[in-house]
């Protein structure tokens, strides 16, 4: 701070002060009663004044004070995070607790009489066995009514059917009939060829055979070859990301 | 009384007076002034400036208490002891005991700015020091009379 500009009355003071601060061995050492009730501040006020008067003159207690401030603070934050976690999460389990425990009163409250509970109950079995039985006789008729559509789309495509006639994936068929699902008639024009209209309309010419699987009710194209120019062509809306 | 106890009744009005809470002028000497009269020249000194800070911190003007406050962390903090504590780690509070700060080496800018004063104002701390040396010398003449040398010579006219 000062040594630099002291006046010769600060260096008297500082002299002071110094002897007034410097720990000493003298006296008797407070107990760790004491230490603890300064620690968790249960000393009466003149105690605690009294006991930090001493922990600055007494190096051995000032050093075992710190020590339990360390332990104590240590202890404090795992008893913390070992009950609640961190406190936005105990604060958010307490509010679900609460709801929950509010949602519960009212249901309870709106609950019928045990005896009519049970009929009500008997009743409300008998109805779901009625409706899954009823909708396990349709699902054998019609299986796209519990199952949704199936994988193929609506030109009866599928992707093993896609992975057996070409080098592409089954999984990644899978993806592109799904995109094939939304289809355009493209006119096939003069200059066309197979990978020139799987560019435009998949975005890789690479996957022109899958043109030809789509397609494969036109018989030019079973064959493998580009229907005639003014011919239809299933195409996919947008183009795919292969 | 043992010398170790008056010397921790000061410690305690020290800390008072660093929490912002001092004592009273009577009070302090009420505690110590009979075994101050018979102590060694070190007990002395120490009553006299304690009896002084602690009438400036009472009835000093408001600027005076925060740069007396300033000077007590700078000296306090100035004190060494062997060894160093884990409380050293921790920020220095608005309000801290003797025991908190005692080798902590606090600059006068770092104090000024824990009180929240001015650090560059040398003319209050200029102003303050001519105080304390003051009422040291009052209190001094008060106590022990002219019959000892005053060590805090000063003309106190000038208070």
């Amino acid at each position: 701070m000062f040594n630099e500009d002291f006046t010769p009355f600060e260096s008297l003071a500082f002299h002071i002060i110094k002897h007034e601060a410097t720990p000493s061995s003298e006296g008797p050492h407070i107990s760790m009663d004491i230490l603890l009730g300064l620690l968790d501040e249960t000393l009466p006020s003149i105690d605690q004044e009294r006991a930090r008067a001493h922990l600055a003159m007494c190096d051995s207690c000032a050093d075992r004070f710190a020590q339990l401030q360390d332990v104590s603070q240590t202890e404090a934050q795992s008893l913390k995070n070992e009950r609640w976690g961190t406190l936005p999460n105990y604060l958010e389990s307490q509010r679900a607790k609460s709801a929950k425990a509010r949602l519960f009163r009212f249901f309870s409250s709106a609950l019928p009489k045990p005896r009519l509970r049970r009929k009500l109950l008997a009743a409300w079995s008998l109805a779901s066995a009625i409706v899954i039985a009823i909708a396990l006789i349709i699902g054998g008729l019609h299986p796209e009514f519990l199952f949704g559509p199936s994988v193929s789309n609506n030109s009866g495509l599928s992707a093993k059917a896609i992975a057996a006639s070409s080098t592409i994936p089954e999984r990644t068929a899978l993806e592109v009939i799904a995109a094939l699902d939304h289809t355009v008639v493209y006119y096939v024009s003069p200059g066309d060829t197979w990978a020139s209209v799987a560019q435009e309309y998949i975005g890789d010419a690479s996957w022109w055979p899958l043109l030809i699987v789509f397609n494969r009710d036109n018989p030019e194209a079973s064959r493998g070859m580009l229907p005639a120019v003014g011919a239809p062509l299933l195409v996919p809306q947008r183009p795919i990301s292969p | 009384m043992l010398e170790y106890e008056v010397r921790e009744i000061r410690m305690l009005f020290w800390n008072r007076i660093l929490q912002g809470a001092p004592p009273q002028a009577h009070e302090v000497d009420e505690a110590l002034l009979a075994f101050t009269r018979e102590a060694d020249s070190e007990a002395r000194l120490a009553f006299t400036l304690l009896r002084a800070c602690a009438e400036i911190a009472k009835s000093g003007t408001e600027t005076m208490q925060r740069y007396l406050k300033v000077a007590l962390l700078c000296w306090f903090s100035a004190v060494a002891i062997a060894g160093e504590r884990s409380s050293y780690h921790k920020a220095i509070s608005r309000k801290p005991h003797v025991h908190e700060i005692v080798n902590r080496r606090i600059t006068w800018h770092e104090a000024a700015s824990i009180v929240g004063v001015n650090p560059d104002d040398y003319t209050a701390r200029q102003r303050l020091m001519k105080r304390l040396q003051a009422e040291c010398a009052i209190h001094w003449v008060r106590v022990f009379g002219n019959e000892t040398r005053n060590p805090f010579e000063v003309v106190i006219d000038h208070v």
